[in-house]
């Protein structure tokens, strides 16, 4: 029998392994997709994963249940991520050239996707390139906000609760977000009518 | 622009949203039907938007779901929190989720402040109380620092991908060798390197060379010596002519790092042909590549980065 997610966190609480196993089952690829996202390759995406089951863990009693555990989980993911991210950005001295090739990955797979179907458009695949590119060079409260309203479709006040700020704050960085992305894309952006 | 139209800007994000309250939307349309810059605001961030559908979502790597679990279990067995830490989290979880508790506890605390302001003289009869409730913070402090391993993290400054300008074009798989463990670096650069044996068989296990046998590997300076780290990781090189793994070499640590005991400096790299390294002026990347040129093999080229960590 299905158990829901009340009786999940229930049962971690009481030290069942199986309903973390259940948990991270539900949420993995939602907690790598965010912390990829953040941290923008696959090493320290993993990392974020890790801290942020561990940290389920250790502080689901915490967790009072006043707000969704996704939510819950949402905040634990984006402070784990965004900790390292500022974290690597104090010690490193300048960008990693290593971190580039880690970029790419999804373009490495896409690549194999053009080997294997030669009639895929390439302008597709640019398009596809120039749009990740454009959204992981925002700054990180502005990538933030796009990743959680635009890919992850979150309304604007649980992404204020996520974010732990004013529903009006994420509201502006949305704006200045699409604003930035909008120039960037100029070119796509002006040249042709994406609208539905 | 119009004062007007930076006022009506402001609003539409949230206009092609559908976020706006009816009133500010019936005002936006209203403005947008006479102010042609401002329909073209909307049609550009509306565009904005239907492009941000190709955005390339990341998935994790194939096989890597059914690891990740077998190595969370694992760090959650082998790494429990220790029972004065699972003591205090489940005593402040319980105050925490007891309103009436919490508030009694408040109650208490508020009383034992005010109670030197309202009675002077006790203060002092108090003070060793309040010193002891300090060193007891003190210490649980200390001791949770003691705990966040992410500490070591901020001695680590370097990767080994900044020192090695690889071209992208053939890092078809890049893959760290990063434990899931917390705090791994650490716990593992304690790990003497007992015999050769026990070092190739992790070697094996962690970088999934299969093709990588036993009777191909030669180890260079001297490794089976379990007393000295120094002395204990130098070099282990894969005389294998496979075309897809060809060596595996474990760079030799410098005293100074052992003693620091961090991973400022890459530990080790897997390399099959053909080589691709450009060298740098600085000294530490000439280090770096003087030991992947001590690599007695033609042609190397870098396959995956195994990043800060020993093997």
């Amino acid at each position: 029998m299905e158990r829901t997610e009340v009786l999940l966190i229930e049962d971690l609480r009481a030290g069942d392994m199986t309903a973390l196993a259940v948990l991270v089952e539900k949420y993995k690829r939602l907690v790598y997709r965010i912390a990829f996202q953040i941290t923008k390759n696959h090493e320290d995406a993993n990392d974020v994963m890790q801290d942020t089951f561990l940290k389920v863990y250790e502080s689901i009693h915490s967790f009072r249940q006043e707000s969704a555990f996704e939510t819950w989980l949402y905040r634990i993911v984006v402070n784990q991520a965004m900790n390292l991210v500022k974290r690597q950005e104090r010690r490193r001295e300048s960008p990693l050239s290593g971190t580039t090739e880690i970029q790419i990955r999804p373009d490495l797979k896409q690549a194999s996707d053009l080997r294997n179907n030669p009639h895929v458009n390439v302008e597709r695949k640019e398009l596809q390139r120039q749009v990740t590119q454009a959204v992981n060079s925002l700054p990180m409260k502005h990538r933030m906000v796009v990743i959680l309203h635009e890919f992850e479709g979150l309304t604007h006040p649980k992404i204020a609760s996520i974010l732990n700020c004013s529903e009006g704050t994420v509201r502006s960085r949305l704006h200045y977000a699409r604003k930035k992305l909008r120039d960037r894309l100029k070119s796509y952006v002006e040249l042709t009518d994406l609208s539905p | 622009m119009k004062p007007r139209c930076r006022s009506i800007q402001r609003y539409l994000s949230d206009y092609i949203d559908c976020t706006l309250s009816r009133r500010q939307t019936v005002t936006v349309a209203q403005h947008l039907r006479f102010c042609h810059g401002c329909r073209d605001e909307v049609k550009f961030l509306r565009n904005t938007k239907a492009l941000l559908h190709y955005y390339v979502s990341p998935t994790p790597p194939n096989g890597y779901d059914g690891i990740f679990w077998q190595q969370l279990q694992q760090v959650i067995e082998e790494n429990p929190r220790p029972t004065w830490w699972r003591v205090i989290v489940r005593s402040l979880s319980f105050v925490w989720g007891n309103p009436q508790v919490f508030d009694r506890c408040c109650y208490f605390l508020n009383s034992l402040i005010r109670h030197p302001i309202q009675w002077g003289w006790r203060w002092t009869r108090l003070s060793p109380a309040y010193a002891v409730i300090f060193l007891v913070t003190l210490a649980t402090l200390l001791m949770y620092q003691s705990f966040q391993t992410d500490r070591n993290d901020s001695l680590n400054p370097t990767s080994l991908s900044q020192f090695l300008n690889a071209s992208p074009s053939y890092l078809t798989h890049v893959e760290g060798n990063r434990k899931l463990v917390r705090g791994n670096r650490k716990k593992i650069a304690r790990i003497p390197p007992s015999s050769p044996e026990q070092f190739e068989h992790k070697t094996l296990r962690q970088s999934n060379l299969t093709d990588l046998t036993t009777k191909n590997l030669d180890w260079k300076g001297n490794p089976a010596s379990s007393g000295d780290d120094s002395q204990g990781l130098k070099e282990l090189t894969a005389h294998d002519t496979s075309s897809d793994s060809l060596a595996f070499a474990q760079l030799s640590t410098p005293d100074s790092i052992l003693a620091r005991e961090d991973f400022a400096l890459p530990l080790g790299v897997v390399v099959t042909p053909p080589v691709k390294f450009e060298r740098e002026p600085n000294q530490l990347n000439s280090f770096v590549i003087k030991m992947l040129v001590d690599v007695p093999l033609p042609d190397l080229s870098l396959a995956k980065v195994y990043d800060s960590v020993k093997l």
